[in-house]
């Protein structure tokens, strides 16, 4: 199949708009990963010497650390653009230059969606590389090429996976006056119940039992297991086959919501 | 053609009352109100004719471009333009319209105004060589050429105008709704655009729809205008028609050269009352009947010596802003 060479455009424009601010581009980078360290790296720290423990819940102080260096790149990479990404185009009618072109509104978004997260991928694969190599003193964590690819397979799904829940509450801005709240839980709840904040290792089994029938174990537990080689091949196709029916079920939930939103657009900001 | 048929629609407003209970109690419950931006409106334009949308703010004229161009969905009536209804947002009809919003960018703020265009190159599959000719023309008329690898954030207001322009129109659309472009501009940036879409209509003789407060704009441009009031039209014919029908009077103006002796009997001699008629120092100002103008002006050549005599058309902003006010050419 032909990618339209608009697509391309817009992928590598978004690209151009990323690095026109490289200031925050690096400060970002940087900025981000030095605090992941040094918060995971002292809290757990404690945790671990409290406990006198080498290994709580199937994690070493490594591979923990390892784990809070990842997961928030994963979450980023799976954000693509900050919250008000949609809805601010509906409030203040950029909304309408999507409409006058002759291309799919969601297409366009994916792409830039997809340039955003390609940064945060290249972050990602260089601070991998970095720890496994240079700092991690864990035998036990083994990264192989084959479960990279497998990693970022899922990621790509997941990614939209999100793109497509977080556009139904950025699409509620066609009927409310802000959704930063809304946008705000949903990132929140994603990241907590995906196990983002905590591994999902130190729910209570119950619970984790409970989350299986939600998404949010696929959008970031999932990929953090493959990540780390924590997976059967069966297993992989099974989580990657209930990601891909949550990323479709999204997508109609979103585009039915589209379709009725724009008949309350009001194009204000002409 | 644009073919619109009782069209109509109605905006949902919510309401809240004034002060901090006001804001609480619209936690629990809303109030709304309908209003009516567009009341039954009847419009047919021809290919390749331009027309002037004139009305105060609120009137209805923005709605109607929005819907026209598949923004917004109408509440009722039928809209068909180039054959397409709007709302469908057929590709084939996207492709061949173009609307410029003079408050609202549509190019890339953070990137240089070229980068868009390339980009809007592969949006509207542009062949290179239309491309490369549009690029030069467009720029050319609108002497851009050395702005267009400015961030278009760092551009000054006309220049951002112009690019705009450029954008909207670098896939050589059939029908352009020009919503205010040339609001904010200084006023040889407003006569650089103004010159610049009268040659762009004198060579590919698009459909245009002009949304304007400027009268200068509307007079340059437009043989016909629409007047709305309230989401209705109040007027639609051409800008002569307008002053035939309500321009009633022409100022006569003369200089003289020395003051009239007796005001009093020049007064007397024109038949005029006081309130039709200005005299200060060397100038007289005649606000004459459209009929008259010809007897007064020789009963003026008769009676004083004169050193400078014109004739004037009645203000025609003046004119439409009676239109407006009274509310009932129609």
């Amino acid at each position: 199949m032909k990618i339209p060479s608009w697509i391309k455009q817009v992928y590598l424009m978004e690209l151009r708009k990323i690095i026109t601010y490289r200031a925050d581009f690096w400060v970002n980078f940087v900025g981000q990963t030095i605090f992941s360290i040094l918060i995971s790296y002292f809290l757990w720290l404690s945790i671990f010497e409290s406990n006198s423990a080498t290994q709580i819940n199937g994690y070493t102080l490594n591979k923990i650390i390892f784990y809070y260096l990842i997961v928030p790149i994963v979450f980023r990479i799976q954000q693509g653009e900050t919250i008000g990404a949609i809805s601010g185009d509906i409030y203040n009618g950029t909304l309408n230059k999507y409409l006058l072109y002759p291309i799919s509104f969601y297409t366009y978004k994916i792409t830039t969606y997809i340039a955003n997260s390609t940064f945060f991928f290249l972050q990602l694969c260089t601070i991998a590389l970095v720890y496994y190599f240079f700092i991690n003193t864990d035998s036990n964590i083994k990264l192989s090429f084959i479960n990279f690819l497998l990693f970022s397979i899922v990621l790509m799904v997941s990614s939209l996976t999100y793109f497509y829940l977080n556009s139904i509450t950025e699409l509620i801005g066609f009927w409310a006056d802000n959704i930063w709240s809304l946008g705000v839980i949903t990132r929140f709840l994603t990241r907590f119940l995906g196990g983002g904040l905590i591994p999902l290792s130190f729910f209570p089994i119950w619970s984790v039992e409970l989350l299986q029938f939600t998404p949010f174990p696929y959008i970031v537990d999932f990929p953090m297991k493959v990540f780390f080689g924590d997976f059967t091949y069966v297993s992989y196709i099974q989580s990657l086959i209930i990601l891909s029916l949550w990323t479709l079920l999204f997508r109609f939930i979103s585009k039915t919501v589209w379709n009725r939103g724009q008949y309350q657009y009001t194009g204000i900001g002409i | 053609m644009i073919e619109v048929k009782n069209l109509s629609k109605t905006f949902k407003v919510h309401t809240k009352e004034p002060g901090f209970i006001g804001s609480v109690k619209s936690l629990f419950s809303r109030k709304y109100i309908h209003k009516e931006a567009l009341k039954n409106i009847n419009l047919q334009i021809n290919d390749g004719e331009i027309i002037g949308l004139i009305g105060s703010n609120g009137a209805g004229k923005t709605t109607l471009t929005k819907i026209l161009s598949g923004i917004i969905h109408p509440t009722n009536g039928e809209v068909s333009v180039l054959g397409f209804d709007p709302w469908q947002r057929d590709n084939r009809y996207r492709e061949q319209m173009a609307l410029i919003m003079g408050q609202k960018a549509q190019l890339w703020w953070d990137l240089p105004a070229l980068d868009g265009f390339l980009l809007l190159k592969e949006i509207y599959q542009i062949p290179e060589a239309q491309f490369n000719k549009s690029l030069d023309y467009l720029s050319e008329c609108l002497m851009i050429k050395d702005q267009l690898k400015v961030q278009v954030r760092k551009l000054s207001l006309g220049e951002r105008m112009k690019v705009e322009l450029m954008a909207a129109l670098l896939h050589n659309p059939k029908v352009v709704f020009l919503d205010e472009p040339t609001i904010g501009l200084d006023l040889t940036a407003q006569k650089a655009v103004r010159e610049f879409i009268k040659q762009y209509r004198k060579e590919f003789n698009p459909i245009m729809i002009l949304t304007s407060h400027y009268m200068e704009d509307i007079e340059e441009l437009c043989e016909r205008v629409v007047i709305m009031k309230e989401g209705s039209f109040i007027y639609d014919g051409s800008l002569n028609e307008i002053k035939q029908q309500f321009a009633k009077t022409r100022l006569i103006k003369a200089s003289l050269n020395q003051s009239p002796d007796n005001i009093e009997s020049l007064k007397a001699s024109l038949a005029l009352d006081d309130s039709s008629i200005t005299i200060s120092d060397n100038e007289i100002a005649i606000h004459s009947p459209r009929e008259k103008v010809m007897e007064y002006s020789a009963k003026l050549l008769n009676t004083c010596s004169i050193k400078d005599l014109s004739i004037q058309e009645e203000d025609i902003g003046e004119i439409i802003e009676t239109i407006m006010r009274e509310g009932k050419a129609q």
